[in-house]
């Protein structure tokens, strides 16, 4: 029954498609139904992941379920749907971990909450540590005078070591 | 059959003795009986000859085509030529548990006979961890786990008891109880020289990483973690991270030779594997440097190192089996949780043991200034370790996402590349930073002095590709405004660090000039010959800055097109840098380039600019008996570019065909900086020449400071 309930939207949506065209005059049809060039193609496929194999894009993906995925986006595109709309499509139908680019919502949230919170962890936990380290210190800065020397300690150093070298 | 049960009694004999070698060790130090101690380190060595013995037997096996061995008919077939039999050592899962137990074997003999003075009290415990360590691999491949099985059986747990048995199966000479007629022979993927190099490689590197740990292990545990053991694993560290970024740079050019995507890197969960230890290393490199000078970061050193370690043998066991990619094949093989387990295991152990020491590793100095090296390389491993961190969070998610939603959810490039990608942004810029920073402190005026004319060059590049559009064709910044202002920033980094190092250079070859009268080169040479680290690492970082330089080209500049071309057909692709190709597509043919494998190769022209400059030949093999397609990508290179093209497929008569063709704006930076890394690398590791250390004793028995150590 889905299968009819599949064909009968389609149809409706070509019917309205094809009025809308038809209301509009021609003109705008030629853009719409224009191929898609094979470029057109990949650059929506890049952004979709592969359903059976680990990790690759639909674009660079030699298998046989990739090559249907890419007529399908060819066939979406020449209805003249957007990228984003054929993304939201293969998303809906399949879920959300085809899409390349995780979305934020539901589990993919956390990927991205996940290590943000985990760097702003970080930086406070060295914030923490240096307040602490140089609070401890500062008692002891204040004893050193001038350090000037060791600002260029390494210098030093090699006419030091160039001094001993002659003798 | 006699050399796969040598084999197999080699491997037993090794497990046995590797584990009594560690027992002997830890008595004896205990009980401060020296012939324990002897005798654990004979032990060391002859484990390391038992696994020498072993590879000869495996080589031997898979040279004589010895199809009842399961491992050989698995990686090798009687067409494969000699060379390749001697690689498929590492083609597969057992056979590699093999290698790095011998790598492993080896470097444990070299370290403890290499530090047997100048660091006997750590000796003992050194000995425990690496031989503990090879014990657990050399369990793997010796099938002892399979005794396991019917103990099991019997206390019920059928299915662990199966698990166990097929254990088995992992070892090296494990054989069939009949001979097949011919292997299935080596993935075609791996026939390439790259992909022969790369695993031992990574192998190395991982390996590397063990001394150093087992060192940090040793040191902590006799309370000994003053600067003894950072001054003998620093080269041992050094060795280690040199091979491990070979590893990744090779790993890196065959993905990009050979998988035909036109990319280098996919973030895939090998990859990360391999990349994961690679960042926590660095990070190592880095703030061990801080606890050599100032006696600071202690702590913070071992907690690197562990974490190095675990990722090191979470690796090996990543690349072997690709747990990530589904936990169902995690729990149906007994490898998953028996790695998980040992790396689980030796986390906590270590974990417990830096807590029980923690007394012993109080820092020397406070942090005297925020504006110092070490506030600033305080910085650079929080930013390694947020790159480490973002890496393992994606590589690991699936897993995560499987068990929490039930849902497999792979992540790809796009969120690596956009979290990742400013922070490596951030590490160039503390890159850039850190040598201008002397130790303790500095004032404004002092560091605005030195940043000076890095500044002015950096800003003049950015705000120079920001205004003047003919400057942007020559940086390959194409008229897409869609990434310039970061892109811009980030050139601007690459030359402030550039000017920064080039800055250092001039400063030393400067004062040496002063003091001695040298003429330029003679000077330069002098100052990187007596201080290998400081100005080697200077080289690494310039290579760094390269490849950067790659990686901004590829990722944000690279043009690509598909087009299918019945013959004679052409078609024009702009570069962004070079001006136009056209291409032609002059028809296709059939050949043999082996026994078993059938090249289908395309010819096109090129014309640069409308004039001719070659013919290329994007092709496809096909490997009659693994039933296996290849892609074989053609190149034009260039410094400022590559011309890549796939074969994508064809009719079969030739008349049309369709091709996919990139063009990779300064991706052969990439390669170059990876070379001067290296370089800069075995300039770092070089050992120091005999009369600088009679410089160094001089220097210290007259009561000065000794001077910089080179190496």
């Amino acid at each position: 029954m889905q299968v009819f309930g599949e064909i009968f939207q389609r149809l409706t949506r070509l019917t309205l498609f094809l009025t809308l065209v038809y209301a509009l005059g021609g003109l705008p049809a030629l853009a719409l139904a224009q191929e898609p060039s094979l470029d057109d193609i990949n650059r929506v496929a890049k952004q979709l992941s592969c359903p059976t194999c680990a990790g690759i894009n639909v674009a660079d993906c030699p298998t046989e379920t990739c090559a249907q995925w890419r007529a399908k986006i060819g066939e979406l595109l020449a209805e003249g749907k957007t990228d984003q709309e054929i993304l939201e499509y293969f998303a809906a139908r399949y879920g959300d971990h085809v899409l390349q680019m995780p979305p934020t919502r539901g589990v993919f949230l956390s990927i991205w909450v996940v290590p943000v919170l985990a760097i702003l962890a970080g930086l406070g936990l060295l914030g923490y540590l240096v307040r602490r380290w140089t609070g401890a210190s500062a008692a002891m800065v204040a004893s050193v005078t001038s350090n000037e020397e060791l600002q260029d300690e390494y210098l030093k150093r090699v006419e030091q070591e160039l001094s001993m070298w002659r003798e | 059959m006699m050399a796969a049960d040598l084999g197999y009694v080699a491997l037993s004999l090794a497990f046995v003795l590797a584990i009594s070698s560690a027992v002997a060790a830890w008595w004896g130090e205990r009980r401060r009986a020296i012939e324990l101690i002897l005798s654990a380190r004979n032990s060391v060595l002859a484990v390391a000859g038992l696994l020498t013995f072993a590879i000869a037997l495996e080589l031997y096996l898979l040279l004589s085509s010895d199809f009842r061995v399961m491992y050989v008919a698995q990686v090798t077939n009687r067409a494969m030529p000699a060379f390749f039999k001697l690689t498929a050592l590492w083609g597969g899962q057992a056979g590699s548990l093999l290698f790095w137990s011998w790598l492993m074997s080896l470097f444990a003999a070299a370290a403890v006979s290499g530090s047997w003075r100048r660091a006997q009290i750590l000796i003992p415990k050194v000995i425990v961890v690496t031989q503990l360590t090879l014990a657990f691999f050399l369990s793997l491949i010796s099938g002892v786990w399979a005794l396991a099985a019917s103990p099991l059986r019997a206390i019920g747990l059928a299915e662990s008891a199966s698990l166990m048995a097929e254990m088995e199966t992992l070892t090296p000479f494990y054989q069939l109880g009949f001979t097949p007629a011919d292997g299935s022979g080596l993935n075609p993927l791996l026939r390439h020289w790259g992909m022969i190099i790369h695993p031992p490689l990574l192998y190395l590197g991982f390996v590397g990483f063990v001394i150093p740990f087992a060192f940090a292990v040793a040191a902590l545990s006799t309370r000994q973690t003053s600067d003894v053991w950072i001054r003998v694993i620093r080269r041992w560290t050094l060795v280690a991270w040199l091979f491990l970024s070979m590893g990744l740079l090779v790993g890196m050019w065959w993905a990009y030779g050979v998988l035909g995507w036109g990319g280098y890197w996919g973030w895939d969960p090998v990859e990360n594997a391999a990349l994961m230890p690679w960042l926590t290393g660095t990070a190592f490199l880095h703030s061990v440097v801080i606890q050599e000078r100032r006696g600071m970061f202690k702590v913070w050193n071992v907690v690197l190192i562990m974490i190095t370690y675990s990722l090191v043998i979470f690796g090996t066991f990543l690349t072997r089996s690709g747990v990530v990619s589904s936990v169902h094949a995690f729990a149906q093989s007994g490898v998953g949780p028996l790695f998980l387990g040992f790396v689980a295991a030796t986390f906590i152990a270590s974990v417990i043991l830096l807590f029980e020491r923690l007394d012993s590793l109080r820092s020397e100095h406070m942090l005297d200034s925020l504006m110092s090296r070490e506030a600033i390389f305080l910085l650079n491993n929080l930013l390694f370790l947020a790159i480490f961190f973002v890496t393992f969070w994606g590589t690991i998610f699936p897993v995560i996402s499987e068990l929490l939603a039930g849902q497999k959810a792979i992540v790809g490039p796009p969120f690596f590349n956009q979290v990742n990608g400013p922070l490596f942004a951030l590490l160039v810029l503390t890159m850039g930073i850190a040598p201008l920073m002397p130790w303790r402190r500095t004032s404004l005026g002092k560091l605005g002095r030195l940043v000076l004319w890095p500044s002015v060059a950096g800003l003049i590049t950015t705000l120079g590709l920001l205004a003047i559009p003919s400057l942007r064709q020559f940086a390959v910044l194409p008229s897409t405004q869609l990434h310039m202002v970061p892109v811009t920033i980030f050139y601007g980094l690459l030359v402030f660090v550039v000017v920064v190092i080039g800055q250092e250079f001039w400063r030393g070859i400067h004062a040496r000039r002063r003091t001695t009268g040298e003429t330029w080169l003679r000077a330069l040479l002098n100052l990187i010959g007596h201080n290998r680290r400081r100005y080697g690492g200077y080289l690494v970082h310039l290579g760094v800055v390269m490849i950067a330089l790659g990686v901004i080209g590829t990722n944000f500049f690279k043009v690509e097109t598909q087009r299918n071309l019945s013959k004679g057909a052409s078609f024009t692709i702009t570069s962004p840098l070079t001006g136009s190709y056209t291409l032609t597509y002059e028809g296709l043919n059939l050949h043999a380039t082996a026994e078993d494998v059938r090249r289908t190769a395309a010819t096109l022209r090129i014309a640069q600019e409308g004039r001719f400059v070659g013919l290329i030949q994007p092709s496809q093999d096909f490997f009659i008996p693994q039933q296996q397609a290849i892609t074989v990508p053609a190149m034009r290179h260039s410094l400022a570019e590559d011309l890549y093209i796939i074969l994508a497929g064809w009719e079969d008569d030739g008349t049309t065909a369709t091709f996919k063709v990139y063009i990779e704006p300064l991706v052969n930076w990439l390669w170059i900086g990876g070379l001067v890394l290296v370089l800069g690398t075995a300039v770092a590791v070089w050992p120091a020449r005999l009369e600088e250390h009679r410089t160094a004793l001089a220097a210290r028995a007259s009561g000065q400071p000794v001077a910089m150590e080179s190496s």
